[in-house]
């Protein structure tokens, strides 16, 4: 054995061990600390606390060296030359919350955009917040076609978790009464403006089978007295939610299950920890807990636990159970079905229209509103008149109107007083709305481990292997066709398509590198999220999921999350794991 | 593209006058001072191309009943920008740029830009502004074209000027907590552009 920490192998033994803070491993943490687990949290990147550590939150836009936060060419070439591909994500703002990719590499096979979060909180401090329930509709794709493996679940097994986490984190947004998109606990909407609603009276009326709502998202917007008591509060409006939000209006494992979490004392979060193995016990069948290396002094440590949770993001948790190989499992921890690792699934997107719109000049708004209109799926659905006889599945659309700022100027033609005054005063409106869609599931689009290259902490890296199929390439033309469609029927002007270019991963909704199923034979976990071969191990990230439907995961995430952690304390007082 | 030659002319012609080169060379002969290459120090403008981008600014963003380039700072904005935030690509486009405009000052009133008259100055930036416009269409069909240099000190002084605190604050509507979202209100309720 390596040279551990000097705790005793009591101090280091607790009920439960999770891997990973962000959305999921927040959840585990609260669920698993509240039903009175004494609770290990792992996090490789530093510690971020609630408010305290939001350094940006304050600024103004003149506070930053180059106004507005603009990071130089320079330090993106150095550092963020693949965290740059969003074209949003690297800004003085926040860049302090997504990785150095010097010190972070990936190899690809193909273009692969990984964008990731080292930090207590991850990603759930910068999530884009849109928050939509799977149905049936998604559950029973896979098996009625015969793509990939079959959901071990159904609706009615998780519409309660939906509940439950909808409930806790708050969601803003309304329900329609559709069976594809499930209504669900919602906090009052955000408003349209005066473009959008006319945009949905004119769709709604010439497409019946469409529908413009307000994204849902998790934002508070009526907060309970539970979220009160937690110190969140309702959201103001500033749309600079990837700063972090002292106000705790957005829902972050930072503001809400984490705080939840250390309050019931069982919790112990413990930042610069990097999981290198899950260590498995061949004659109990079991796992018995993790190796660590402090991401700091390289020191390494073992952890021990009747049950683990593993939600260290799609890709890392695959890598962690890849680099978890021994006698039992030789290719990677639980990997009797050579699933793991494959099936990667994002959201491919960047294809829409754009329009401007003439009038409505008396109208504005206040604030700046941190999510747009949604336009749920329209095809496909249950209905025949919807079926498409190009692609399968569906996509949904997310987009907004607003009004041109000081920006247009810039490019036009004029200056001195006259420009002036009209910077003055708000443009024309503008509106854009962008696609979603469904990724099948694919076995050969995987990540690999690669031992030659390596990261800062000395540890092999993932290569990946993944591109779009044939039906999403049928499926982004009828996207394309049905935004420039629809903002015509809304007699707007200018009506531009887009399709820009769109590589895995930059939806940033990585997901099934480890999906669930009813056979080990073809899957990695079980109906809840436990390996199949090793009952005391949950993976609870996007890595479960068998098939990727068209609406953003998190929430899924969290609600799979909670029915795992459920069951998981269940199992333990029944002496099953 | 108009070559400089034609720039000239029609600069001239829009002051109703003839060009006259006469002292060009002891124009020039005043603002000789090398620039330092280091990219890493805080500053990159030369006193002179300064005095250049301060009377542009301000010819751009003048002085109203609200704040003008000058007085939100905009000069300054520039050369922190220029020497810590662009590459060497837009230097060289901008150090090259501010040459022309001494030169082009030089063969139209035989004088440095900043001495010009108001209605010379700007007769010379609607030039330099028509000839930005044609390169702007150039660069949005091809994002490798490099940019002119008058669209550089343009978007400059006016990212500079709203998005500094008289600029966003005494001239555009700024909230930095904008309360609980309003999502359709009348226009006359804000009265002016939203900052952001």
């Amino acid at each position: 054995m390596e040279k551990l920490s000097s705790a005793s192998r009591e101090e280091r033994t607790f009920d439960a061990i999770v891997v990973g803070s962000g959305i999921s491993g927040g959840w585990a943490a609260k669920e698993l600390t509240e039903k009175g687990l004494k609770t290990l949290v792992l996090e490789r990147g530093r510690d971020v606390k609630h408010g305290k550590d939001y350094k940006t939150f304050g600024m103004n836009p003149w506070d930053f060296r180059y106004y507005g936060g603009r990071t130089p060419q320079a330090e993106i070439d150095k550092h963020y030359f693949k965290q740059v591909r969003t074209g949003y994500t690297v800004n003085d703002a926040w860049n302090h919350f997504f990785v150095k990719d010097d010190e972070h590499p990936y190899t690809e096979k193909s273009r692969f955009d990984w964008i990731r979060g080292y930090q207590v909180g991850g990603r759930s401090l910068t999530w884009g917040r849109q928050s939509y329930r799977h149905s049936d509709l998604d559950f029973e794709a896979n098996a009625k076609e015969g793509v990939g493996a079959d959901w071990p679940i159904r609706y009615a097994d998780i519409a309660p978790w939906y509940d439950h986490v909808e409930k806790w984190i708050g969601v803003s947004g309304q329900n329609e009464g559709l069976p594809h998109l499930p209504d669900g606990q919602f906090q009052p909407p955000m408003e349209m403006n005066v473009v959008e609603k006319s945009f949905k009276g004119k769709v709604e009326q010439r497409f019946p089978e469409r529908r413009i709502t307000m994204g849902r998202t998790a934002h508070l917007t009526q907060p309970t007295d539970e979220q009160k008591k937690l110190g969140r509060g309702t959201c103001q409006a500033r749309n600079l939610c990837m700063r972090g939000c002292a106000f705790g209006a957005y829902f972050s494992s930072n503001g809400a299950t984490l705080i939840a979490a250390d309050h019931t004392g069982n919790m112990t979060l413990q930042p610069n920890s990097v999981v290198t193995e899950i260590i498995f016990d061949p004659k109990a069948n079991k796992a018995t807990g993790v190796r660590v290396r402090d991401a700091e002094t390289k020191e390494e440590t073992e952890y021990y636990a009747k049950v683990i949770f593993v939600c260290a993001s799609t890709l890392n948790s695959a890598q962690l159970m890849l680099m978890s190989a021994s006698d039992r499992f030789p290719n990677g921890f639980g990997n009797d079905s050579d699933q793991l690792g494959r099936n990667v699934m994002d959201h491919h997107f960047l294809v829409g229209a754009q329009a401007d719109i003439d009038g409505y000049d008396d109208r504005y708004y206040a604030g700046r509103r941190p999510t747009g209109i949604y336009i749920p799926r329209f095809r496909n659905l249950s209905d025949p008149k919807t079926k498409q006889k190009d692609f399968t599945r569906g996509y949904g659309y997310q987009g907004g109107a607003s009004r041109t700022g000081w920006q247009r100027l810039v490019a036009e033609m004029g200056f001195g007083k006259e420009m002036k005054d009209e910077m003055e005063e708000a443009g024309n409106w503008t509106m854009g709305i962008t696609a979603f869609g469904e990724m099948l599931a694919n076995p050969n689009n995987r990540v690999t481990l690669n031992k030659n290259v390596r990261d800062i902490h000395d540890l092999p890296t993932l290569t990946m292997d993944v591109k779009i199929g044939q039906n999403e390439l049928n499926m982004r033309k009828d996207m394309q066709s049905s935004a420039v469609e629809m903002m015509e029927a809304a007699g707007f002007k200018n009506v531009k398509g887009f399709d820009r270019t769109y590589a895995p991963g930059l939806g940033i909704h990585e997901m099934g590198t480890a999906r669930m199923g009813r056979d080990p034979k073809t899957s990695v976990l079980n109906s809840w999220a436990a390996v199949h071969a090793c009952k005391n191990v949950y993976v609870t990230d996007g890595s479960f999921m068998t098939s990727a439907a068209c609406v953003n995961p998190s929430l899924t995430y969290m609600a799979i999350t909670a029915r795992a952690a459920d069951h998981a304390v269940t199992s333990l007082k029944r002496g099953e794991i | 593209m108009m070559d400089r030659r034609e720039l000239l002319n029609r600069a001239a012609l829009l002051l109703g006058g003839a060009l006259s080169s006469g002292t060009v060379a002891g124009v020039l002969a005043g603002c000789v001072s090398t620039p330092q290459g280091d990219t890493a120090a805080k500053t990159f403008l030369t006193a002179d191309e300064m005095r250049i981008v301060t009377a542009m600014s301000e010819q751009i963003i003048p002085r109203t009943d609200t704040p003008g380039a000058i007085d939100a700072g905009v000069p300054s904005y520039v050369d922190r920008m220029l020497a810590g935030y662009y590459t060497d690509r837009e230097r060289d486009i901008f150090r090259q740029g501010m040459r022309s405009v001494t030169t082009d000052a030089a063969e139209l009133a035989g004088k440095h830009f900043v001495e010009l008259s108001t209605e010379q100055q700007v007769s010379l930036m609607k030039e330099y502004d028509r000839l930005a416009y044609d390169q702007n269409r150039r660069v949005a069909a091809d994002p490798k074209q490099p940019p002119h240099f008058f669209r550089l000190v343009k978007e400059l002084t006016i990212v500079g000027y709203c998005t500094s605190e008289p600029g966003a604050t005494k001239f555009l509507k700024y909230a930095a907590v904008p309360g609980p979202y309003r999502g359709d209100i009348p226009y006359a309720e804000i009265g002016k552009a939203w900052q952001s």
